[in-house]
């Protein structure tokens, strides 16, 4: 959806002139992980219940178009959401409602946004996408994206002990970052995870900046049922570190190889504020 | 000039070229292409786009989904 109807030149035209444009989780508002107020959660209901009563199509992972009061008057799922059928409908909506074009009226701004953290946490961003090799087993038209925070006490474990010049970086610290190796998935809990077997090796370099050496085993559903699609990677990365103030100052790594599910993917990782 | 300092990253880092770490991750980066989405007006909450909805006579385009959209987790 993301990848091919709302990054189509139409369709951002449309909802920025005519529209209020909104994205929600259902991951926020139903089941363990529910967070969102009762109001907002009735807000969405109200809308979904009215497409229901209308017949429209309704569904977890949908487009529904509303009036201001909340009422549905039309909706797709989003298998279904090909561009041509979403500029339709969202033309349709602009005639039936009468909507003149204006500004866009909310400012577009990155939405994968660099999270909060401690003064002197170590921010990483990271990438993972297919690269070229055997295609398929995950969801390849856009990169998924992950921010891990390390605050200041837990770098320790990428410098080096008193008088090592090779060590392991503590497991809790390298699966903080490693659990992420995934590529895009319909399932992105992490404590549906089996890792099978992970090291991240660490040196000193004659320059002092450190290497590191990852090796990773991990299953990874597909979906949020227990199947059989793992992850295997193995990736080197490159630190440059402030061993006086015990904090790593850059932060750059790479998988040489990885696999899930017979498709090969490619994970970059960089410090995006020290 | 070019290999003598391609010689001292080479001695530095122990006889391997580490180079290509920095190039991938240079590479991998997420594209503009394929960050059209930023461009659009989102709003991440039903309530509050009623209520623009209201002010300006406009209709509500709600996108539901699993995962993290923002992250391309989804």
């Amino acid at each position: 959806m993301r990848a091919v109807a709302l990054s189509d030149d139409e369709v951002i035209r449309l909802l920025n002139a005519h529209f209020v444009p909104v994205y929600v989780s259902m991951e926020d508002y139903h089941g363990k992980a529910a967070r969102v107020p009762e109001d907002e959660r009735k807000a969405y209901q109200q809308i979904y219940r009215s497409a229901g009563a209308k017949k429209l199509s309704t569904g977890t992972v949908h487009l529904y178009v509303a009036t201001p009061e909340g009422e549905a008057i039309d909706s797709i799922h989003v298998a279904h959401a090909k561009t041509e059928k979403v500029i339709g409908t969202l033309k349709a909506a602009v005639e039936k409602l009468g909507v003149p074009a204006g500004p866009t009226l909310v400012e577009p701004r990155p939405q994968a946004a660099t999270p909060e953290a401690p003064e002197g946490a170590l921010v990483l961003h990271l990438t993972a996408r297919a690269v070229p090799g055997k295609a398929g087993g995950f969801w390849g038209e856009l990169p998924g994206e992950d921010y891990i925070v390390y605050r200041r006490e837990d770098q320790a474990a990428f410098l080096p002990p008193a008088g090592a010049k090779a060590w392991e970086v503590e497991r809790e610290a390298a699966l903080k970052l490693l659990r992420h190796f995934y590529p895009s998935t319909e399932n992105n809990d992490l404590a549906k995870q089996e890792i099978e077997a992970v090291s991240l090796r660490a040196s000193l370099l004659e320059d002092g900046r450190v290497r590191l050496d990852a090796g990773l085993r991990m299953k990874h559903p597909f979906y949020h049922k227990k199947d059989d699609c793992r992850v295997e990677a193995t990736a080197v990365g490159v630190l440059e570190i402030d061993a006086v103030k015990g904090l790593v100052k850059d932060f750059r790594m790479a998988t040489e190889k990885a696999v899930y599910n017979g498709g090969t993917f490619g994970v970059a990782v960089r410090t995006v504020r020290p | 000039m070019r290999t003598m300092l391609a010689a001292a990253v080479l001695l530095a880092s122990g006889g391997e070229d580490l180079s290509w770490v920095a190039k991938r991750v240079d590479e991998w980066q997420p594209r503009p292409s394929e960050r059209k989405f930023d461009r659009i007006g989102w709003l991440t909450d039903i309530r509050a786009g009623l209520a623009l909805a209201k002010e300006h006579g406009r209709p509500l385009f709600l996108f539901t989904h699993d995962g993290r959209m923002a992250i391309g987790r989804c």
